[in-house]
């Protein structure tokens, strides 16, 4: 791939050709708030808060980094102008409204200066359709339990019907990658929920310590997998690590002071 | 009818001209032919039921008539019409057709007459286009009692490329198209040209696309024949979505085999071969003959394997649309016709290098492939010479709304505002004071008065803050409010979101949400300024074009109407008087002729007078010692009770009703 050279905030900077520019200002140390972009997924360009201002020749545009791919030499990125603090503020503002519960939304809003926003709050709940989990569980996990469904103002992340889901193997993914908390991965009394979409899973105790580590779905779709190398799975992470720290201890102690300096090195 | 047996792969020019004296002969038969407008404009004035009591009146009375349907004839205002052609005569066009009329039409024609107070337009002479030839019609008789087409204004500025055969053929005949000059193109193409050579034709002829965002057509395909891969697409997008614009649903229903030769030459210039047209799913009409064209073309070989034996093969597949106005947006149909969510992505990779299935794709919209073949036959200095210095050619338009003459216009770029609305839409409805016209659908813009000398092409309508979109014209009049328009187009665009980015999703909600507040009185000064705010974050900063032009109804109206959102925030008052909330029904008692009849059609019954002669009347009558007969009671309005339908308004004989 050819190496494209671009400034950011005045900063000569080099990358890849068709890197993300979002990548390519968070890997060199830039701040750009963002929550519709998660490392492990393909960008998707909903949250619009991760704008960027750039001037190529006699262009100069306000434009989402997430999705940009650098392709041409000699962009000048802005990171910070007065212009890409107001949309970004606006949107927050937009967000502020749609989500008020969410901490994380009134946080970045804070952070962008919107303390208080114009618009009446929906109050509806902490989801910003950021398409983190919809993404996570059709294209990571490949499960393809939730989706977006409905249209403009009616959209929203949902399980078919809306009851609870038959393909859902609760591995929390989505809970995961979540970045407002508005999907929680519930447990209790061995048992665990995907919270708002109301999937309820058996959790499988450890071996070793008895506690829930993984759902039976989750256990069968992975075996499924992994087939033959599905031995890997049993035992929680916690007890894995202990009785490998415990095995690690008895390989050092029998180590001989020789054995010992070549190991090291 | 040419039976299915005698059809054989067309291979040379030939055999091409074969069929298209058999088309001639189907076109204009050697005996009277009458032709009925069946496009879904004329089956919704009822033409279907028309065209079964024509056929059912020849059978009866055994008239030697040949009965034959075509499209979108243009002038939708008078559907159902119906065209008359008698061997060696004028062809004679007639509007607003009943049953009764066309009985009189028939007893006309047996008797050799015309009808010439019902008769629109008359035609001595059809243009062929592609020949850049004429069919004599009057031969031997003209209807001089009947105006020619070159006269009759709606008509006369016309010129017709896009639509150079709809209402003048069968859609569902392959065999008249062909006679109309069809299929040369492609067998020019195919023949004589290198692909290359095509899109240099296509570049120079300045085409431009006729979606909405006009871009050069020539430089889209250089595009993607450059694109390095094996398999590339060309799609035609048919998902007309503007409210109020229909011209592609038109050359669908009217001429859809120019779309499949339009496609077939294009995926010869770029190297594709196949190709898809996207349907919008409220075109059932347009799907049906689009299909009946591609397997006619197909038992022609002129869509399919090795065409005209030149070895080039492409074929053409047919999908029909979710049923969302994203998907018109070029990456968001990709992804349906994909069987995924219509939902656009960022397009810095453009979808001439990846589109669908992450193939080069070169799409582009019903009109323009429809022009293509007229170009390649033509040649582009043809094209440069009609329109304007930046778009070339002709563009169609659905002229609709407050104006005499609705319907579809196909003219040169660059004829006026005025020459549009006035010429050939006559003027205003009754003759009102015109007030805006909004051009390029929903994410257009109002265009004020003092515009209406403005030259229309793609870069002076942008330059006014509206844009040519699909071609949509919607003309109002000074009974509009424009607070009223902008949150019209608001609530379809808020709807018809994706809802993918924030912006576009909440800030269109939000927008409506503040138009809805002006319209019902409700908002303070603050509400105008966050307006704007939100109008220029949309606009700057939304994923798709949907979003980037979703503001366009709320700036162009503040850019030319700011008073009237003023006078609605600041002096609570609708100047057009079409806000409910802002206006008020009373009637002049002076005024009143207590004749009752506003009483009679109030839906709540909220007003009460009594019937009878005006007071001030009866007081008149009594001092000249005529006789006083009953008084009544001069009505009044319950303000209370009115719902401010405007129902009373508009019924009052006298007047009476004021609204304010």
């Amino acid at each position: 791939m050819p190496t494209i050279n671009l400034t950011i905030d005045g900063n000569p900077v080099s990358c890849e050709k068709d890197t993300m520019l979002l990548e390519v200002a968070l890997a060199n140390g830039y701040d750009i708030p963002h929550l519709c972009y998660h490392h492990a997924e393909a960008p998707y360009g909903a949250c619009r808060l991760c704008l960027v201002e750039i001037t190529q020749g006699r262009w100069n545009w306000v434009e989402a980094s997430c999705t940009y791919p650098v392709r041409d030499e000699g962009i000048e990125v802005k990171t910070n102008s007065e212009k890409v603090r107001r949309y970004r503020r606006l949107n927050a503002e937009l967000l502020l409204a749609r989500c008020p519960a969410s901490e994380v939304v009134r946080e970045l809003a804070r952070s962008l200066g919107v303390e208080e926003g114009r618009l009446p709050p929906d109050g509806k709940d902490k989801c910003i359709l950021c398409g983190l989990c919809v993404g996570v569980c059709n294209e990571l996990v490949g499960v393809g339990a939730i989706s977006f469904v409905g249209r403009g103002p009616a959209r929203r992340v949902a399980v078919p019907f809306d009851e609870p889901s038959e393909v859902c193997i609760g591995c929390g993914a989505c809970a995961e990658v979540c970045p407002t908390g508005h999907i929680v991965a519930r447990e209790a009394e061995g048992q665990r929920e995907i919270v708002p979409f109301r999937t309820m899973h058996r959790l499988v105790p450890c071996p070793e310590c008895g506690r829930g580590y993984v759902t039976e779905k989750q256990l069968e779709f992975l075996k499924a997998r992994l087939g033959p190398k599905s031995d890997v799975l049993t035992g929680c992470a916690l007890c894995k690590g202990r009785t490998r720290a415990a095995e690690l201890k008895r390989v050092y102690e029998s180590l001989t002071p020789e054995e010992e300096v070549m190991d090291v090195s | 009818m040419i039976k299915t047996s005698q059809i054989h792969p067309i291979k040379t020019l030939p055999e091409l001209e074969d069929v298209a004296r058999i088309g001639l002969r189907h076109l204009y038969p050697e005996r009277v032919k009458l032709k009925v407008g069946l496009g879904t404009c004329g089956l919704a004035a009822g033409a279907s039921d028309l065209y079964r009591h024509l056929s059912k009146l020849v059978k009866e009375q055994d008239l030697d008539i040949e009965l034959s349907r075509t499209a979108c004839i243009g002038l939708c205002q008078r559907e159902p019409l119906v065209e008359v052609q008698v061997p060696g005569h004028s062809r004679v066009l007639y509007g607003d057709m009943t049953a009764d009329r066309a009985e009189e039409l028939l007893e006309a024609l047996s008797a050799g007459r015309v009808i010439a107070d019902s008769a629109i337009a008359r035609a001595d002479a059809d243009l062929d286009l592609i020949a850049d030839s004429s069919h004599l019609l009057a031969s031997e008789h003209v209807e001089e009692e009947v105006p020619p087409f070159s006269q009759c204004p709606f008509y006369s500025s016309q010129l017709r490329i896009a639509m150079r055969n709809c209402g003048i053929i069968d859609p569902d005949s392959i065999g008249e198209y062909i006679a109309r000059g069809g299929y040369r193109a492609l067998h020019k193409a195919l023949t004589s040209y290198k692909p290359d050579e095509i899109i240099d034709i296509i570049g120079k002829s300045g085409l431009r696309g006729r979606g909405g965002g006009g871009f050069p057509t020539g430089r889209k395909w250089a595009t993607c024949r450059k694109a390095p891969a094996e398999v590339k697409y060309v799609i035609c997008n048919a998902d007309e979505g503007d409210p109020g614009a229909y011209m592609d649903r038109s050359v669908l229903e009217g001429d859809p085999h120019s779309v499949l030769e339009g496609l077939a030459i294009g995926a010869y210039a770029i190297g594709a071969a196949q190709a898809y047209i996207y349907v919008r799913a409220e075109y059932p009409l347009a799907r049906q003959k689009i299909r009946t064209a591609i397997e006619q073309a197909e038992q022609y070989g002129l869509i399919g394997e090795n065409i005209f034996g030149t070895g080039f093969s492409v074929r053409i597949g047919v999908v029909r649309g979710g049923g969302a106005f994203v998907c018109g947006e070029s990456t968001a149909l990709m992804a349906s016709l994909e069987g995924r969510v219509g939902e656009p992505r960022a397009k810095h990779i453009h979808t001439v290098e990846s589109g669908l299935w992450e193939k080069p794709t070169t799409l582009n919209n019903v009109e323009t492939w429809a022009n293509v073949p007229v170009i390649i036959e033509r040649g582009a200095d043809w094209l440069t010479s009609i329109g304007s210095e930046g778009s070339k050619g002709t563009k169609v338009f659905s002229l609709v709304g407050k104006v005499k003459n609705t319907g579809l216009v196909e003219v040169p770029m660059g004829i006026t505002l005025r020459e549009i609305i006035y010429d050939i839409g006559g003027g205003i409805l009754d003759d009102k004071e015109f007030k805006a016209v909004q051009t390029g659908g929903p994410s257009g813009g109002c265009i004020p008065a003092e515009y209406l000398d403005m030259p229309v092409d793609f870069d002076e309508l942008t330059k006014v803050g509206s844009m040519m979109g699909s071609g949509g014209m919607i003309v109002m009049d000074e009974e509009t409010c424009m607070v009223d328009v902008a949150r019209y187009f608001l609530d379809f665009l808020r709807d018809e979101s994706c809802g993918k980015c924030t912006p576009c999703r909440e800030g269109n909600e939000r927008m409506f949400q503040i138009l809805e507040k002006i319209c019902n009185g409700k908002a303070a000064p603050s509400d105008l300024e966050l307006l704007e705010d939100l109008a220029d974050v949309v606009k700057t900063t939304s994923l798709c074009q949907l979003g980037k032009t979703a503001p366009n109804p709320v700036l162009s109206t503040l850019r030319y109407f700011r008073y009237e959102y003023e006078a609605h925030i600041r002096d609570k008052r609708c100047p057009a008087g079409v806000c409910r909330a802002l206006i008020t029904f009373s009637i002049d008692p002076e005024l009143c002729i207590c004749c009752g009849r506003c009483a009679k059609e109030c839906p709540v019954e909220c007003i009460s007078g009594k019937k009878g002669k005006p007071p001030a009347k009866a007081r008149k009558d009594a001092k000249a010692g005529k006789k006083k007969g009953k008084v009544g009671e001069p009505f009044k309005i319950d303000q209370e009770a009115c719902i401010k339908c405007g129902t009373c308004h508009d019924v009052c004989p006298a007047d009476a009703v004021k609204r304010a």
